[in-house]
């Protein structure tokens, strides 16, 4: 099998006395795409931010396209994440004081590119999302579904092997949700990437190649689907 | 049908005789018909005669004569087959589901597992479904829609399930004997 695009192995995260993850292993192969289920506080979104290399690895090792997450600094860490992930958050994803259009454009602006050009990218992919709104509107003057689209096509601009969607179509109804899905992994998977997706709609689950169960912070159950 | 399957289910523990087995079955199922007695006996002659139970004793204490009968080897081993065995993942499939997961919370036979495999083969139909084939139209689309709606619904219900399984330090799921939640 080719390289891992993620690989977690004996993952484990505390905050405070709170256990999130208990020795967690796990990995998402190139072309995969990898549903995490599991009730409310199973440890979802710290495995996110982990894999994203937002948190910084408590124990275990979290290896991104091949570089340990916790053998490098946090300049090479922010830029890991800017070239090899594409990150949608469940919560407030978007910068409050910047226009859609430069939200979208952000990893392209931060990872150098000229302006023009980063905004250029980011309008073309406001389209293929689907939201039709003022490129200069405020992330407060989108509904909360359009805010989600605007973060997808965030996630989407550079390319990323690994793509980590926690939520993604939580605030969507069901017909936005499902196109928004097909684009997320049908763009991700046809460049030859990951998906990893976090979700507890079963619907979207089912989407997956494999279902990876957590429950109090341990996995529960990992399943094929396809 | 599985009435087979679910006498065996109610054998596990402890010998019982039919009435025990009447008794049993209708407080696991407090929603379905009462089991008559002629089918509890005649389901047990049966499991005798296959092998998958056996007489252990015949109690006379004053009353009518009652014979106890107890799990064979071929029984319980007959019994984890059937519950290794998720039920077929369609809506009408949902009595089988609720047969199914009661009867592994009551047993305590590997619970974890069977919630495992069995959201492993309604995801599977699920994701089946969501393939609608090219030059469908509204109507498939929608008998579809039905059939992953009901599938969704036996898995919100399967989380229940789950809910009421204690987690033990190591994260893995204890045995249970009883559907109380002891956390
Ligand atoms: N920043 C934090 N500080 C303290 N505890 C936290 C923090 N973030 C998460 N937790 C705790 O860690 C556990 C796992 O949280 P996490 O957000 O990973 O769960 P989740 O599976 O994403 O839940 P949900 O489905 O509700 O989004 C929970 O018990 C939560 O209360
Ligand atoms: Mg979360």
């Amino acid at each position: 099998m080719n390289q891992a695009t993620l690989a977690l192995s004996g993952v484990s995260h505390s905050y405070g006395r709170t256990q999130a993850l208990r020795d967690v292993t796990l990995s998402v192969a190139p072309g995969e795409v990898v549903a995490v289920t599991g009730p409310s506080g199973c440890g979802k979104s710290t495995l996110v931010m982990l894999a994203a290399g937002v948190m910084r690895t408590q124990t275990g090792r979290v290896v991104v396209a091949g570089t340990d997450l916790g053998g490098v600094d946090d300049a090479e860490r922010a830029r890991i994440r800017r070239r090899s992930v594409g990150l949608l958050l469940q919560f407030g994803q978007l910068v409050p004081d910047l226009p859609v259009l430069d939200n979208v454009a952000l990893p392209l602006l931060l990872d150098g590119h000229a302006p023009a050009e980063a905004r250029a990218a980011a309008a073309g992919w406001l389209g293929r999302v689907g939201l039709d709104v003022d490129h200069t509107a405020l992330p407060s003057q989108l509904s909360g579904g359009q805010a989600q689209l605007a973060a997808a096509a965030r996630a989407l601009i550079a390319g990323p092997p690994l793509l980590l969607a926690d939520e993604p179509t939580a605030s969507l109804d069901q017909t936005s949700g499902r196109a928004l899905l097909d684009l997320l992994i049908g763009t991700t998977i046809q460049a030859g990437g990951s998906v990893l997706l976090v979700s507890h709609d079963n619907a979207v689950a089912a989407r997956a190649d494999r279902e990876v169960r957590l429950r109090g912070g341990a996995i529960a159950h990992e399943v094929a689907l396809s | 049908m599985s009435l087979t399957e679910l006498h065996l289910a109610l054998l596990v523990g402890a010998p019982r005789h039919g009435y025990d087995i009447k008794q049993a079955h209708d407080a696991w199922f407090p929603d379905s018909r009462p089991l008559p007695f002629g089918q509890v006996y005649a389901t047990l002659g049966r499991l005798q005669r296959d092998g998958l139970a056996e007489v252990v004793e015949t109690r006379v204490d004053g009353g009518p004569e009652r014979t106890v009968y107890a799990l064979t080897a071929e029984g319980a081993q007959r019994l984890h087959a059937w519950l290794a065995e998720p039920a077929a993942p369609t809506g009408a499939g949902a009595e089988e589901i609720v047969r199914k997961a009661i009867a592994a919370l009551h047993t305590g036979i590997d619970v974890q597992g069977f919630v495992g495999r069995q959201r492993a083969a309604h995801l599977r139909r699920m994701r089946e479904l969501q393939q609608t084939p090219p030059g469908a139209g509204p109507a498939e689309r929608l008998v579809r829609e039905h059939l992953i709606a009901h599938l969704d619904a036996d898995l919100r219900w399967l989380d229940l399930a789950t809910d009421l399984l204690p987690v033990t330090a190591g994260g893995q799921p204890a045995r249970t004997d009883s559907q109380e939640n002891d956390t």
